[in-house]
């Protein structure tokens, strides 16, 4: 069988979903015999010009003009693209600014008006942009999912999203609901998938996972004011690492 | 390559987006930092102290602990918050798996494929499988703290304003224990490895400087100083390290006195190398490379000395204490201004926040070690240019002086985005 070739990828972001793939230590090894990594810059794998490829791997949000002329060709050459990390998929903590006044923004981290030369007016995630195959979602993305995708495709298959809400998860741990012990938690609306791991840590869910499919928001947001919780505390939440998305949720209340 | 210049696009092995233009004629060189940018004192601003760890943690992934417990000190600090000695032991531990697991990921991935001519570790697994897989347990025993400790290896979860929201077991404790004391002899390998490698020539004079504790400090300290002599509190930070605007990068640069300075390992065994502990000391004594040292090349040794140092104590630490459950101290909000700093892998980071009554942050400032050695990064860079483009322009000649230059970033181990995420810009 011939190796997938692969490629990966980093616009603006930590590079943590990369690391998470280098914290992968001994099964790295196992990858690069399994698949051809032809591209990986935080490795020194670097083709010029961008390599034809299977699966390109994308981390972090578009926030300069240049790179989106970059991103179309990585569109352009792979024949599948997975948007990886909570920055590729959604825009990530920078995407904070774009709920804030620019100027505002812009003075505090850089003391002028304006924001640097050929920043994007918008911080997003790559389907802005492009057509994605995969989210692998996550800040940062979960290694070992990020290896049963790998493996998954070398055998040709794809990733099935879960469908659930990280509620699902808790309550498989027989972890007590943080709501119920007064802490503000996502979790009923959040994708599933990081097997609660800020819950099981005692801290609420932040939704680095972005919004589960069908979650029924009006209900949810209902329970999280009744309980006290003030709407400029649920809006803060709400805007950490997939703030365009849950954009939707706002309006509820 | 235009107009007798060559542009050196995208330094790979390093985290983050950066780039190098070398002015042939002129000799001119210009480290530029093209990392998008993040905005982060901007997005912190209306954040509650509660919601800040979560963030901050996110300008690097690398040193992502370092970034949450200089943050929850500086909210600390702010809002009076004492913490038990136990946090304290616990936070040191984080932060030292932390540097572990930095400097080995620095060593062995992004800084020895250049010494021994490969182009990337993948390349060099294929020769010294032996040492690829030691490196990859040293990097592993980081992360073994790193997630034990703070919950995760990247972007820790259980620390907060106030301590810990999770107390490793016993059964934890004892694993990070026995890891330490299997992976010793990693590291002596380690610091061979790095004593023997063949540094180019480069001297440069520079002050360095670093935190001054009891301990050698690799932690929270309120003293800073300088290989010229002076001492200043932890306050007056801003009256020191001041940051100049360059406009073709997107990244300040650190400057005292008009004049670049240096933070990190290197830094730190020039100032503070009689406070090692027994083993590191005796190793770095016997050395064939002498301290002070002005090569900064010779920061990945120093970083190899460090490995062996903190091994040593994360070992003294888990022996003498038993870590039992406690939960982060209670918090009331009030108005307050704080500042804190932490020797993390790169060097000094600083985190100054000012916030409301209700907690709410006004005012953000933070300086990672990346943008304090960007100045002294770019006049080794001309340096390095003179002493090959002196000599003639053969295409032989600008490919060493290209291989030399980036070799030379590498071993300043720059966190781009650290450095790019602060950055004040001035248009031309």
């Amino acid at each position: 069988m011939k190796k997938p070739k692969i490629a990966i990828y980093g616009f603006t972001g930590c590079s943590g979903c990369q690391l998470e793939i280098l914290d992968l230590e001994e099964a790295l090894l196992d990858i690069f015999n399994m698949v051809e990594i032809v591209n990986f810059e935080m490795v020194g794998i670097k083709k010029k010009p961008l390599p034809r490829v299977d699966v390109s791997f994308v981390e972090g949000s578009i926030s300069k003009e240049e790179d989106i002329k970059k991103l179309r060709e990585i569109r352009e050459k792979s024949r599948i693209v997975i948007a990886m990390g909570a920055c590729a998929c959604f825009g990530g903590v920078q995407g904070i600014r774009n709920f804030m006044d620019s100027k505002e923004a812009a003075r505090a981290a850089y003391g002028i008006d304006d924001c640097p030369r050929g920043s994007t007016e918008k911080i997003s995630g790559i389907d802005e942009y492009v057509k994605v195959d995969y989210y692998l979602p996550g800040c940062p993305i979960d290694r070992k999912e990020f290896l049963q995708l790998v493996k998954k495709i070398v055998l040709g298959r794809g990733l099935k999203p879960q469908t659930y809400p990280l509620c699902v998860e808790c309550k498989r741990k027989g972890i007590v609901c943080l709501l119920d012990r007064g802490i503000l938690c996502l979790g009923p609306i959040v994708r599933a998938g990081c097997d609660a791991l800020c819950p099981s840590l005692n801290r609420g869910c932040e939704g680095c996972r972005g919004m589960v499919a069908d979650a029924n928001l009006m209900e949810q947001i209902e329970i999280m004011k009744k309980m006290k919780f003030s709407k400029e505390e649920i809006i803060r939440k709400l805007r950490i690492f997939a703030a365009n998305q849950f954009k939707e949720v706002e309006k509820y209340l | 390559m235009s107009n007798g210049s060559i542009y050196v696009d995208s330094i790979t092995r390093v985290e983050g987006h950066g780039s190098i233009e070398i002015d042939l004629k002129n000799k001119n060189v210009k480290l530029e930092i093209t990392e998008g940018a993040r905005f982060f004192e901007g997005i912190l601003k209306g954040r509650k102290y509660d919601e800040v760890q979560s963030i901050v943690t996110r300008i690097c992934a690398i040193c992502s602990s370092s970034h949450a417990l200089t943050s929850v000190k500086t909210l600390e600090n702010a809002l009076d918050v004492e913490t038990t000695e136990q946090t304290d032991l616990l936070r040191k531990l984080l932060l030292y798996g932390e540097i572990i697991q930095s400097h080995a990921l620095h060593l062995y991935f992004l800084s020895l494929p250049d010494f021994l001519g490969y182009e990337h570790a993948i390349a060099m697994a294929k020769d010294h499988l032996r040492e690829v897989k030691e490196a990859l347990r040293i990097k592993r025993l980081g992360n073994i703290i790193r997630e034990i400790i703070g919950g995760r290896t990247v972007h820790q979860i259980t620390t907060v304003v106030g301590g810990f929201t999770k107390i490793p077991s016993e059964r934890e404790q004892e694993k990070i224990l026995k890891e330490l004391r299997e992976n010793v002899k990693i590291a002596e390998n380690t610091v061979e490895i790095f004593e023997n490698v063949d540094y180019p020539d480069l001297e440069e004079k520079t002050e360095y400087i670093s935190l001054k504790s009891e301990e050698y400090p690799l932690y929270y300290s309120e003293k800073i100083h300088s290989s010229q002599g002076w001492e200043i509190d932890l306050s007056k930070y801003k009256d020191y390290i001041l940051e100049e605007l360059r406009p073709y990068s997107n990244a300040k640069f650190g400057v005292r006195d008009g004049r670049g300075y240096m933070v990190g390992a290197l830094a730190r065994l020039n100032l503070n190398r009689q406070q090692l502990n027994e083993k590191a000391k005796e190793t770095l004594e016997n050395s064939r490379i002498n301290f002070p040292n002005h090569n900064p090349y010779v920061n990945n040794y120093a970083q190899a000395i460090e490995i062996l140092h903190l091994m040593e104590e994360c070992i003294n630490i888990l022996e003498n204490n038993k870590f039992k459950p406690e939960k982060p101290v209670e918090i009331r909000p009030k108005a307050g201004e704080g500042i804190a700093a932490h020797e993390v892998p790169r060097g000094t980071l600083y985190h100054h926040y000012r916030l409301n009554r209700k907690g709410i942050i006004e005012y953000a400032n933070v300086i990672t070690p990346t943008a304090q050695n960007l100045f002294n990064m770019e006049n080794n860079l001309r340096k390095i240019a003179h002493k090959y483009l002196d000599k003639g322009c053969s295409k032989e000649t600008r490919n060493k002086m290209v291989f030399d230059m980036e070799k030379c970033i590498r071993a300043y181990d720059p966190c781009i985005s650290c450095s790019a995420h602060f950055l004040k810009v001035k248009y031309i």
